[in-house]
């Protein structure tokens, strides 16, 4: 309880950092230095607050930000703040952030290690989905607009992921007591099924759809193989799909290691090894929607599954713990 | 008692040739539950039994195979044991299955009266609904 405790205020900590990283400097013609985004080897602290880059000059580039990982997996990292003000709060993916006012913040590495879950990278400089001023709206998708496709890892009663999710936007005004988000994932299911019979759940009626959470290739990878050729094309066209019906983002999470503890089941491990590369640059090809991938194995821990495939609830708050951060540094579903 | 006297007459001392050994069930080993809408289990499957438990230890049942029919995808079970709040409920049940690669999907439903419909391979919920069909339940094989 008390490990817990702390690491939800850590996360409040890191947020509350991301958001005064994100909106205080003023932007500058310079790419700034990311600030190290160290995280936590204790549960909820936060790391550093980076440094703004220089305002004045040419272009310069930034200083990559570091963060290796430590502690729990409820350490978020901290909020580096670039030049343009609009640098993120950590995150487990290392990506290189573009600083759209000349300077180029070079995105920080992401490494694991500790006893568990992973801290995040910076991304310097551009503001991924939130708005150039560095503010985010509120409330401008509502809840039954945002909807959460793939198989069992979403849908296996008692769905610990989305409860999380909920409960951490619930807490952050962003979720009304008796809303939830709209959950059409069916166990079992290929990727296949999902771009197609899934999808069409999730647009019945003409029901409006901006925001999608999802996996999809784990099933295709359970029924055999090395690997799953045909995921990301289909991913790619449900994206254009998703695009042409006017979704704005969707986030992918990219499964964690499969197994208990995770990564022992090796033969399962090889084929999303392989499968996930594709899917990966297939997300980062999109812009429209705009596509978010986001690594669960840094956070997926032991004891976070008993059957090597679905969380238990640990295992459902740090998934959902890190979907919720994505969403708040995306100025998703806010 | 005269023919029994016949009869008897005719018997020979060598024993009678022991039962078929019953054909092992094509189930047998081990699954994991994917959905969709109870919580992970495991189900172990034997020539003799099926076991169901739940992954954190919860909860177990142990039922009896009382038939199975590889060619037809049937079998019947009795209830032995259970533990906690176990699945399914029931004191016999009859199973229809379909095995499609490493996946399964059972429809159970209670007593041995009738084997019940299974909707299809890979698919415990409604085509209509999407809705979970009561008592369908898809399996991955566990290596």
């Amino acid at each position: 309880m008390i490990s817990r405790h702390h690491g939800r205020l850590g996360i409040l900590l890191a947020l509350e950092l991301a958001i005064i990283g994100g909106c205080s400097v003023d932007a500058g013609p310079d790419g700034g230095s990311a600030g190290s985004v160290s995280s936590a080897g204790t549960p909820a602290s936060a790391g550093t607050v980076g440094t703004s880059g220089s305002s004045s000059g040419g272009p310069t580039t930034g200083t990559a930000g570091t963060s290796p990982s430590a502690g729990a997996p409820s350490g978020t990292g901290g909020a580096p703040t670039a030049g343009t003000g609009t640098g993120m709060g950590g995150m487990v993916m290392g990506s290189a952030g573009t600083n759209p006012k000349g300077g180029t913040g070079s995105g920080g590495t992401s490494t694991t290690g500790g006893t568990s879950g992973g801290a995040g990278a910076p991304t310097a400089g551009s503001s991924a989905g939130g708005t150039g001023s560095g503010t985010c709206q509120k409330g401008q998708v509502k809840a039954s607009e945002v909807v959460i496709m793939g198989e069992s890892f979403y849908a296996i009663a008692p769905q610990y992921n989305q409860k999380r999710i909920e409960e951490d936007a619930r807490k952050a005004g962003s979720l009304g007591a008796n809303e939830s988000y709209r959950n059409v994932a069916v166990s079992g299911q290929n990727m296949n099924y999902i771009a197609t019979t899934e999808w069409t759940a999730a647009t019945q009626g003409g029901a409006s759809v901006k925001f999608v959470i999802m996996d999809g290739g784990g099933i295709d990878c359970l029924q055999g193989g090395t690997s799953c050729a045909t995921c990301s094309n289909t991913f790619k066209t449900l994206l254009d799909k998703m695009g042409a019906a006017g979704v704005k983002d969707v986030l992918y999470t990219r499964y964690p290691e499969p197994g208990a503890p995770p990564g022992s089941n090796a033969s399962l491990k090889t084929c999303l090894d392989n499968t996930m590369p594709a899917m990966q640059t297939t997300c980062a090809a999109s812009t429209s929607p705009k596509c978010h991938w986001v690594d669960l194995r840094p956070v997926f821990v032991a004891g976070d599954t008993t059957d090597g495939l679905h969380p238990t609830q640990s295992g459902g708050e740090h998934v959902g713990d890190l979907i919720w951060s994505e969403m708040v540094k995306n100025c998703l579903a806010q | 008692m005269m023919l029994l006297a016949v009869a008897g007459c005719g018997e020979s001392n060598t024993p009678p040739a022991p039962a078929p050994a019953p054909t092992p069930f094509e189930l047998a080993g081990k699954w994991l539950y994917l959905g969709p809408s109870d919580v992970p289990h495991n189900l172990t499957v034997s020539d003799t039994a099926m076991d169901y438990s739940d992954v954190d230890g919860h909860w177990s049942s142990s039922w009896t195979l009382k038939a199975h029919d590889n060619g037809a995808h049937h079998f019947q079970v009795v209830f032995g044991s259970g533990s906690g709040t176990y699945i399914p409920v029931g004191d016999s049940m009859s199973g229809a299955y379909e095995v499609d690669g490493t996946f399964l999907t059972v429809q159970l439903a209670k007593g041995l009266a009738a084997y019940p419909p299974l909707q299809g391979p890979g698919t415990c919920t409604g085509t209509a609904d999407g809705m979970p069909v009561p008592e369908c339940r898809l399996y991955v094989k566990q290596n």
